[in-house]
């Protein structure tokens, strides 16, 4: 069995040791009278009991305590779960909104490229065609790959718009963690 | 006789004892990282008080949360309120506090009471 330290001032058993250090060296002496034993014997038995006393409500209100932390900890995962759940949403929310604002940007890029284009192929192309050509299938296909590419272009540029607003959008949460920490 | 004043921390309650008004309060949470040192002054000046007692001493407690060697303390705390209860002409309530949805420490209030035999009154904060 492990020695008991020495009782220190600080500890919070203080006085319960002291009572047993007591006991102990009055069992040391053998010449004690049958009225003097009698006299530790009842204070001894009044010290452990009241010592009884204090570790059944010490470990009452510990048990308490512990409920209660299971039970604020419990609260807290709950409440941490629904957070997790609404950052989700957040999330998707933001890149929805974050998609929809980008498609409108690429579709007005995309809208403007394919004005350009036209006027490029009704002032430049169209002319060439009919000069060296003169074909109008030919001219109605160079229209064609031009409506057609107006799509692939859409999604490109979409995609590339996306692709900075979240490195954008990283960058600037990175700085604001930073400036918290 | 001084009056004992210590300011709440987030591990250690507020006290405030005032020997001349027989007040005493003790509310905040309690989890010193040395319990012997935050309650050894208090202890010592409830030793010094009862000597100087006031013929009624009110002590309001109001603990959201406390350890285990808090606990212990704080016994310590009314159990020496309860020596200055048993010396003639003097007596002293307990106002216990707890918070609305907090019935473990209403029932803790119970226990003390119980060992202690000092007589407690209940009040219930709305948060």
């Amino acid at each position: 069995m492990a020695e008991r330290k020495k009782a220190k001032k600080e500890d919070i058993y203080f006085d319960e040791a002291s009572f047993l250090d007591r006991s102990k060296f009055f069992l040391q002496d053998e010449n004690k009278t049958k009225e003097e034993t009698k006299e530790e014997l009842t204070n001894l038995t009044g010290n452990y009991s009241e010592l009884l006393d204090q570790v059944k409500l010490i470990t009452r209100i510990s048990d308490r305590l512990q409920r209660k932390l299971d039970q604020t900890n419990d609260a807290l995962n709950l409440v941490n779960e629904e957070i997790q759940r609404k950052n989700v949403q957040l999330e998707q929310t933001i890149n929805d909104l974050a998609e929809a604002k980008i498609g409108r940007r690429a579709t007005t890029l995309v809208f403007i490229f394919a004005i350009f284009l036209f006027i490029v192929s009704e002032a430049f192309i169209e002319p060439w065609i009919e000069t060296y050509y003169n074909n109008f299938f030919i001219s109605l296909g160079i229209k064609g790959i031009i409506a057609l590419l107006i799509k692939p272009v859409e999604s490109l540029v979409e995609r590339t718009l996306l692709k900075r607003t979240r490195a954008r959008t990283l960058k600037a949460a990175e700085i604001k963690l930073d400036q918290t920490a | 006789m001084n009056e004992l004043i210590l300011n709440g921390s987030k591990q250690t309650p507020y006290v405030n004892f005032n020997a001349q008004t027989g007040k005493l309060e003790l509310s905040g949470r309690s989890i010193p990282e040395n319990s012997f040192e935050f309650y050894n002054p208090l202890l010592e000046w409830l030793s010094e008080y009862s000597s100087v007692a006031l013929p009624q001493t009110d002590i309001r407690v109001y603990l959201e949360y406390f350890n285990t060697s808090s606990s212990k303390y704080i016994l310590e705390v009314l159990k020496r309120l309860k020596d200055v209860n048993e010396l003639e002409g003097k007596k002293v309530s307990v106002e216990w506090c707890y918070d609305a949805d907090d019935d473990e420490m209403l029932e803790t209030g119970e226990d003390y009471e119980d060992v202690t035999g000092l007589h407690f009154n209940y009040t219930e904060i709305d948060e």
